[in-house]
């Protein structure tokens, strides 16, 4: 506990006053990190890329620390590059099934040697798994059964307690406010604030000024960077500082408090744990700096500061701003979407968001055969090749507006319809990526592809249930590519079954094409309807591809993969940090709020509990949580170089498993609510892992085509 | 591209210990006064939004900073992006009303404020509530002294408040809003939103002859 209570003690009567104490006290334990002030390099880091230096088979680009401190990123053009993942051959999937056959003995042992160090463990842990209680009935499995949050307000069921504890909440409401289990804070290095997850301007006012003090007593007095504070054993405070933006991440959430990341036995450096122990909720921070990066730009935001510091930069946020944060705060936090009242969960976007963010920025590729992956990468390259002179076909199908455009820009003798055009996707359902095309000197970061898909979804929530015609064009800041410019991004959704007499399913397509020229709107308009021609101009092709969309997304592990008792799975990759997930449907048979709160927190304790290293066989260690009926002997074991983790969640009816399988090259996460020893457990997990190598082509886009 | 009409104004109380720092603010945004004194520890804040001319809404973030001495050390970041500053002295101590030019030195001192000769300030003189025989002698002409001293002198507008009574302390955050309203304004109209957004485009030069990806 610390000394310093920046406890904001209620001052008697009025609503809006809050009176702090500062006492500094040398045992303080706060989790100041003691290495060097990270300082920012004086001047402008604004160069960060140097596009032209950029050599010919190596693409360069800035990862920004959360420390400040830059980092070059080299990659090396092989391991990104189609050649290897796209043999020219194409269309037969079946490349892997030999090879399958040569390691037949190898994967034997890998299962045995597998199956029992995990009955080793299981064994090991009997003392702590709670034995069944067989009277109680079998019943749903609630999040609230699993102590995910304090449920000190005694809320009776799932929906009352998200309204109390979890839900977006902005009047005045002191005591709500106070209920909330997550707040997000966004203000200024004076004290004004600019974003709050929770609370009306009144409310959060003075904690504005607290935060401040706090953060600036620390910088002054101490040369040092605040970064965060654990209030009791259940509040975390968390501070990341991009001056002139102070943002704030404040949790009571179990799985976002659990430090079990780092290696405690062997670590000797205390401030790299900190800072571990931390990293989750800095990460989030980074998102939400990134959307105002993404919006304003990095020069905007130091402009509107400069030599102002009571600048209020409200002024250039729009309301569709304040809910695009609100909507990451969710997502980031619970994995939710933004939801009225009474509205419930409609996709799954924000818990795939989720997903991606845990497993560290992945990406969500969509299972589609290498044949069809093919031909969209050629359409998207033919896309390059278009001139605007010879090809007279693509103009006689364009609109006669367009055609007027079309001619305009012949006039003014440009080469190729996309010049211009930097970067193309093909997405299913917003932010499952099936295509990508990219220079052959640039690439993007998965974060900057996430916060673009991020946008997109954004967009087209706000026009959900419009029609199809509208073409989005965003100005965008991508952080990562270059924080100090703008991309224009291009958008279009089109229904591929409306193209179809004959289907009854919805599946959508969505085209992403990013361009470097603000001035290219019509080109890049033309270029998506190039590309959709293309698409549906062939009826056996779109069907196809109808229905393989429609049967990735949905991916079952009963149907395609034949594996019964696993009902959950993500299986990364980890070159391209791509992952695949089956539909969460098929964990409790629904996708209701309940459901993904389960799977948020069960995967977050796997995941969380993946980098624990014990060495010795038998060691454990033992997190009780909060007093819960929650099991949770995390044990890692290392095999050459893969680790595995098992963890059991049981009570109140119910039996979770939970078990994480890694190498050098993936990462496998399952969960099973229905009992299985461990041998069944082993040997199912094999066989997805197994089935994921073998389509691994059809799993993942790899590093996208290069033009 | 403006998202909310509200303007938000971060005001800064500065005085010494016991002049009524705390006890102006609660009756501005409470409307009560309390007879016991308790010291401000480091600063409290309060908000109140007040209307400008019939028009303009103006959120007022109120920093409240203890008077005494032991907290000086938070100075930063109570002053840093500050809109305008109050600077109280008591009418029935003398000091107080002498210490008004260090107050005022110590906030630009610390707020790094980039034009002080036009940063908005106002004194306010608490307390006129009590006997007069209590009042400092000759308080006038003392006053006039500071406020028209030519070298660092504090020529801004002067109020005279009871925060007991209520007397005059909205007057006084209505003139400093004001003042501060001006400044934001005169601020904007230099030019210093920066208003061409979305204009910087990355000059980016992609090789030409790019279609020669063997695909």
């Amino acid at each position: 506990m610390s000394e310093l209570s920046p406890s904001p003690s209620r001052n008697g009567e009025t609503s809006n006053h809050i009176k702090y104490n500062v006492s500094f006290s040398s045992t303080s334990k706060l989790a100041v990190p003691s290495i060097a002030n990270p300082t920012l390099p004086t001047g402008e880091p604004t160069t960060a890329i140097n596009l032209e230096n950029a050599g010919p088979s190596e693409s360069s680009f800035i990862l920004e620390e959360d420390d400040h401190h830059l980092q070059v990123v080299s990659t090396s053009r092989h391991s990104v590059a189609s050649d290897s993942s796209y043999p020219g051959s194409g269309g037969q999937d079946s490349e892997y099934e030999e090879e399958d056959g040569n390691n037949v003995n190898s994967s034997h042992i890998e299962e045995e040697a597998l199956q029992n160090m995990l009955s080793d463990l299981i064994r090991s842990n009997r003392s702590y798994v709670n034995v069944r209680d067989n009277s109680l009935p079998l019943r749903e499995l609630s999040f609230l059964d699993l102590n995910i949050f304090p449920n000190t307000h005694e809320a009776k069921n799932e929906l009352e307690f998200y309204e109390k504890h979890i839900q977006i909440q902005k009047d005045n409401d002191e005591p709500a406010f106070h209920q909330k289990l997550k707040h997000f804070f966004i203000l200024s290095t004076a004290g004004k604030p600019i974003f709050s997850m929770h609370g009306s301007d009144d409310l959060i006012m003075g904690y504005m000024g607290i935060i401040t003090t706090i953060v600036c007593t620390f910088e002054e007095s101490m040369k040092e960077d605040f970064k965060s504070i654990m209030v009791g054993d259940k509040t975390k405070i968390v501070v990341l500082n991009k001056s002139p933006l102070l943002l704030v991440a404040i949790s009571q959430i179990s799985y976002e408090l659990m430090s079990s990341n780092t290696d405690s036995t062997s670590s000797n450096k205390e401030d790299k744990e900190s800072d571990s122990d931390d990293i989750l909720l800095i990460n989030q921070l980074n998102t939400l700096y990134k959307y105002l990066l993404a919006i304003l730009s990095k020069p905007t935001i130091e402009k509107n500061f400069h030599n102002r510091m009571n600048y209020d930069l409200r002024k250039v946020l729009t309301p569709l701003d304040f809910q695009n944060l609100e909507a990451l705060c969710m997502k980031l936090t619970y994995g939710l979407p933004l939801l009225n009242q009474g509205e419930s969960i409609s996709d799954t976007e924000s818990f795939d968001f989720f997903i991606g963010e845990l497993m560290d920025s992945s990406i969500q590729s969509v299972k589609v055969t290498n044949t069809t992956r093919m031909k969209l990468n050629n359409i998207l390259l033919s896309c390059k090749r278009l001139k605007l002179r010879d090809d007279d076909s693509a103009l006689n199908r364009s609109s006669e507006t367009a055609s007027l455009i079309f001619n305009r820009t012949t006039k003014e003798a440009e080469k190729y319809l996309g010049d211009d055009l930097l970067f193309s996707f093909l997405l299913a359902s917003s932010n499952k990526i099936l295509n990508y095309m990219k220079p052959k000197n640039h690439s993007l970061s998965n974060e900057d592809m996430k916060l673009l898909f991020s946008m997109i979804s954004a967009a087209e929530y706000q026009n959900r249930g419009g029609s199809f015609d509208e073409d989005l064009w965003i100005p965008l800041c991508l952080p990562n590519f270059n924080p100090n410019g703008f991309l224009y991004v291009f958008v279009k959704k089109i229904s591929l079954s409306s193209y179809l007499q004959s289907s009854t399913v919805d599946q959508y397509l969505t085209i992403v094409l990013v361009s470097s020229n603000k001035n290219t709107f019509f080109q890049m308009r033309e270029l998506s309807r190039f590309i959709i021609n293309k698409i549906v101009k062939r009826e056996q092709f779109l069907t196809t591809l109808t229905d393989e969309l429609t049967g990735s997304t949905k991916l079952s592990i009963l149907n395609d993969i034949k594996v019964p008792a696993i009902k959950h799975f993500i299986y990364k990759l980890k070159e391209t940090n791509q992952f695949i997930m089956n539909d969460m449907v098929h964990f409790n048979n629904d996708r209701s709020m309940n459901t993904l709160l389960q799977l948020v927190y069960f995967y977050s304790i796997l995941h969380n509990s993946r980098a624990t290293r014990i060495k010795s066989k038998l060691k454990s260690t033992y997190n009780q949580q909060q007093g819960s009926n929650f099991v949770n002997p995390i044990n890692t074991y290392k095999i050459d170089n893969k680790k595995l983790t098992y963890v059991k969640w049981q009570g109140a009816g119910s039996i979770v498993t939970g078990f994480m399988l890694s190498d050098n090259s993936f990462e496998f996460y399952c969960l099973s609510n229905e009992e299985i020893d461990s041998k069944e457990l082993i040997s199912s997990s094999l066989k997805i892992i197994r089935w994921c190598e073998k389509y691994r082509k059809r799993l993942f886009l790899g590093g996208g085509v290069v033009f | 591209m403006s998202g909310r009409k509200k303007t938000l104004l971060k005001v800064i109380i500065l005085g010494d210990s016991g002049v009524g720092k705390t006890s102006l603010m609660q009756q501005f945004v409470n409307n009560k006064f309390s007879h016991q004194y308790k010291a401000t520890i480091g600063a409290d804040f309060l908000t109140k939004e007040i209307s400008i001319d019939g028009n303009k809404q103006v959120t007022l973030q109120i920093w409240d900073t203890a008077g005494q001495e032991r907290f000086q050390s938070l100075g930063v970041a109570f002053y840093r992006g500050a809109d305008c500053c109050v600077l109280c002295y008591d009418v029935t101590n003398e000091k107080s009303l002498n210490n008004l030019t260090s107050w005022k030195d110590e906030f630009l001192v610390q707020s790094n404020v980039s034009n002080p000769q036009d940063f908005p300030f106002i004194i306010i003189g608490n307390k006129i509530d009590v006997d007069e025989a209590k009042k400092i002698p000759s308080l006038q002409k003392k006053l006039q002294n500071i406020t028209n001293n030519q070298l660092g002198g504090l020529n801004y507008p002067v109020f005279e408040t009871s925060a007991k009574d209520g007397i005059n302390v909205e007057a006084a955050f209505e003139v400093i809003a004001k003042m501060a309203l001006q400044q934001e304004e005169l601020n904007d109209a230099n030019g210093n939103d920066v208003s061409d957004d979305y204009n910087d485009a990355i000059n980016i030069h992609l090789e030409s002859e790019s279609s020669g990806c063997a695909c």
